[in-house]
C-alpha cells in the first residue's frame, strides 16, 4: 500500500491526536481533583501533585505515541503488538513512578499520595495508561479505515487511468495516424479520401483529449468530423448542423460532453424518425443581468425511446453518466434536461458562467 | 508580370507522406516543389545547392530528428513542421517555426498555414518588389450594370466583403443588396486593418465583432450570421477553418 496515499490526511491525524491527548489529561486531572477534594479534603499540596502527575502522564503518553507511530512498530501485528504495548506501558509507568519518587526528594513538595509506600498510585497510573492506549488504538483504527477507503478509491481511479493509457498505447496512435496518412497518399475516390481525413481528425481528438476542462470549441470541431462521417454514411437521409455563437466557443467544459448525446441521436433517431433524419447541435451564451449560462442542446427528429436496453446499457444510464460527470466537474449548478416532443427529442445542458471566469481569452477580448 | 513563385522542400522519410503533401500543394499555383528529401542529411545536401523559401519538415525520421535541421536554416526560410506526434506542438513554436501540422494533414488546415506563409513572405517582399500592374477590366458578370456611382459607405455598416478578382462585393446592414466596388480585397484589407475586420480565406473579409452565430451545415458549407443582416454569408471549408483559428487565438 503506497504511503503517498496517506499523506493528504496527515495534518488531520495530528490534530485529532492533540485534541485527544489534551482533553484526556485535562479530564483525568479534573476527575482526580474532584475525587480527592471529596474524599480526602483539607490536605495541602494535593492539587499540586495531582496536576504534576497529570503533566508527567501527558508527556509519558506522548512518548508512547511516538513509539506506536514508529513505522517499524506499526508493521508488527497480533499478539506481539499487544505484548509490546503492555511492555511499553509498564516501562512508561515505571518511569512515572521513578519520577515521583525522585521529585519529593529534590523539590520542596510534600507528596501526600505516597508513591513510595503504597503501590496505589502506580496501579492507578497503569490503569490510566492502558485506558489511554485503548483509546489511542481505537482512533488509529478509525483513521486507518478512513484512509483505506480514500486509498481504495484512488487506487481504483489510478487503475482505470493506467488501463486507459495501456489501451491507448496498444492502439499506438502514431502508427495509426501514419498509416492513415499513407492511406490518404494513395490515389482513390475523393469521397473515400475525405472520409479517411475526417476519421483521422476525429480519432485524433478522441485519443488526445485532456482529462480536465477544455474549451467547448475543441469538441465542436471534432463533432464536425463526426457529423461529416455520418453524412457520408447516411447521404441524403441526414440533415445536420452545428450552430454556435463565437463567445460560447470559449467556455471551459468537460471534454466529450456532447458526443454521447449525438451518439444517442444516431442510435435511436434512425429507428423512430421519418427520413431525412435531422440532427442539430446548438450552443449559445445567454445573459440575465450578472449571471450568464451556456446552453448546449442536441435535438433530433424521432421519438423518445423509453429506457431501452441494448447490450446491458440503456439510454438512461448514458444520460445518468453524463449527469454524474457534469456534477463531478462543475458542481450542482450544471443541469441536463430532456425534452420530449411528439416528433422530436432534445437534450439540453445548462452550465452557469459567472463573471466570465470560465471564458477563455477571445471572450475577454471581444467583450 | 507573373505573380511571384515560391520554392518548397519536403523532408519526410516516408515517400507516401511526401507524395500526399506534394499533391495537396498542387492546389497552390505559386508554389513549386523544388525537391524532397528522405533524411536530415539529404536535406542538408539539398540546401547546399538551393535555398527554398519554405520547408515542410517531418519531426521523427531515422537518424537525426527533423528539428536538427532548424539550426542550419537562414531566416529567409520558413519552416512548417509536419508530424504524427501532437505532443511536440507546444515546443515546436519555441523553435520559431511558421506553423505546425499534424498528420494526416487536413487540406483546410494546410491552407491556413499557406496563407500565413504568403502573408509573411509578402511583408518581406513588399520593400523589394515593384507594385503589380492591376488589371481593372470589369468581370463578365458585372458588365452591363450602371457603371459609376459615387456613394458614401459608413465603415460601421459594413458586415462583410467578398472578393471577385479585382472587384469586391460589400454587404452592409439592412435589406439592401450588396454594393459592388472597384477595389481589390487586398486593398480593403490594408484599409480596414485594425477596425475589427478580419480576412478569412482567400476571398472574404468579415467584421468579426458583428458576428453573432456560425452554423456548420456540411464539410463545404458554413453559414455566418451577422448582427444587422438577415441572410447569412456562406463560406467554404478553408475559410471556415481560418475563422476557427481566428476565434481560437483571439
Amino acid at each position: 500500500m503506497g504511503e503517498k496515499f496517506i499523506i493528504p490526511g496527515k495534518r488531520q491525524d495530528e490534530r485529532v491526536f492533540w485534541i485527544f491527548q489534551i482533553s484526556f489529561w485535562v479530564a483525568i486531572s479534573v476527575v482526580m481533583l474532584v475525587l480527592f477534594a471529596t474524599f480526602r479534603p483539607g490536605q495541602s499540596g494535593t492539587a499540586m501533585t495531582i496536576l504534576g502527575r497529570g503533566c508527567t502522564g501527558f508527556f509519558l503518553t506522548y512518548g508512547l505515541s511516538r513509539v506506536y507511530r514508529n513505522p517499524r512498530v506499526r508493521r508488527i501485528s497480533g499478539i506481539a503488538k499487544w505484548l509490546l504495548v503492555i511492555v511499553c506501558t509498564l516501562i512508561a509507568c515505571g518511569i512515572g513512578t521513578l519520577i515521583w519518587i525522585v521529585i519529593p526528594l529534590v523539590l520542596p513538595i510534600r507528596d501526600n499520595l505516597h508513591e513510595t509506600y503504597s503501590g496505589n498510585m502506580s496501579i492507578v497510573r497503569f490503569v490510566m495508561f492502558c485506558f489511554w492506549s485503548a483509546i489511542y488504538f481505537g482512533l488509529e483504527a478509525l483513521e486507518n479505515a478512513n484512509n483505506q477507503a480514500i486509498a481504495n478509491e484512488r487506487l481504483f481511479l489510478a487503475a482505470r487511468e493506467s488501463e486507459l493509457k495501456h489501451l491507448q498505447a496498444q492502439l499506438n496512435p502514431h502508427f495509426l495516424f501514419n498509416s492513415l496518412n499513407t492511406l490518404l497518399s494513395k490515389e482513390q475516390n475523393p469521397e473515400a479520401l475525405q472520409m479517411t481525413q475526417h476519421l483521422a481528425n476525429f480519432l485524433r481528438s478522441s485519443l488526445t483529449h485532456s482529462h480536465s476542462l477544455e474549451r467547448l470549441e475543441v469538441e465542436l470541431d471534432s463533432l464536425e468530423d463526426y457529423l461529416a462521417i455520418q453524412r457520408t454514411r447516411f447521404g441524403e437521409n441526414l440533415e445536420c448542423s452545428i450552430e454556435c455563437d463565437p463567445l460560447a466557443r470559449t467556455v471551459m467544459v468537460p471534454p466529450m460532453m456532447i458526443q454521447p448525446l449525438l451518439e444517442n441521436a444516431f442510435k435511436y433517431g434512425p429507428k423512430t424518425s421519418a427520413m431525412p433524419l435531422c440532427v442539430e447541435v446548438k450552443a449559445r451564451l445567454i445573459h440575465d443581468r450578472d449571471e450568464g449560462s451556456l446552453l448546449v442542446s442536441v435535438s433530433n427528429t424521432g421519438r423518445w425511446v423509453d429506457n431501452p436496453v441494448e447490450g446491458g446499457q440503456s439510454l438512461g444510464t448514458g444520460l445518468d453518466n453524463l449527469r454524474k460527470r457534469l456534477f463531478l466537474t462543475l458542481g450542482e449548478s450544471a443541469t441536463l434536461q430532456v425534452r420530449r416532443e411528439p416528433d422530436r427529442v432534445s437534450v439540453e445542458i445548462r452550465i452557469p458562467v459567472q463573471d466570465r471566469t470560465n471564458l477563455g481569452g477571445t471572450a475577454a477580448k471581444a467583450a | 508580370m507573373s505573380p511571384k513563385r515560391y520554392t518548397a522542400l519536403l523532408v519526410d522519410d516516408e515517400e507516401a507522406a511526401s507524395q500526399r503533401l506534394s499533391r495537396l500543394l498542387g492546389e497552390y499555383q505559386n508554389v513549386v516543389i523544388a525537391g524532397s528529401a528522405r533524411s536530415v542529411a539529404e536535406a542538408r545536401a539539398f540546401l547546399e545547392v538551393q535555398k527554398p523559401e519554405l520547408i515542410f519538415l517531418d519531426m521523427e525520421m531515422p537518424g537525426l530528428m527533423g528539428t536538427a535541421l532548424l539550426l542550419d536554416l537562414s531566416e529567409a526560410t520558413q519552416v512548417v513542421l509536419v508530424t504524427a506526434y501532437q505532443e511536440y506542438a507546444v515546443q515546436a513554436f519555441d523553435f520559431g517555426v511558421l506553423d505546425y501540422l499534424v498528420k494526416p494533414v487536413d487540406p483546410g488546415r494546410l491552407e491556413v498555414a499557406m496563407e500565413r506563409f504568403f502573408k509573411k513572405s509578402a511583408l518581406a517582399d513588399r520593400s523589394t518588389s515593384p507594385e503589380d500592374q492591376e488589371d481593372l477590366s470589369l468581370p463578365a458578370e458585372l458588365q452591363g450594370k450602371p457603371a459609376r456611382e459615387t456613394r458614401m459607405i459608413h465603415l460601421e455598416s459594413i458586415r462583410w466583403i467578398e472578393g471577385l478578382q479585382n472587384y469586391t462585393r460589400v454587404r452592409l446592414t439592412g435589406q439592401e443588396p450588396p454594393v459592388v466596388v472597384r477595389r481589390r480585397l487586398a486593398d480593403w484589407e490594408a484599409l480596414l486593418s485594425g477596425d475589427g475586420f478580419c480576412r478569412i480565406g482567400r476571398s472574404h473579409i468579415i467584421r468579426l465583432s458583428a458576428l453573432q452565430r456560425t452554423k456548420w451545415v456540411s464539410r463545404d458549407v458554413t453559414k455566418l450570421y451577422f448582427e444587422g443582416v438577415a441572410g447569412p454569408l456562406v463560406i467554404g471549408r478553408s475559410a471556415a477553418v481560418h475563422l476557427k483559428e481566428l476565434l481560437r487565438n483571439g
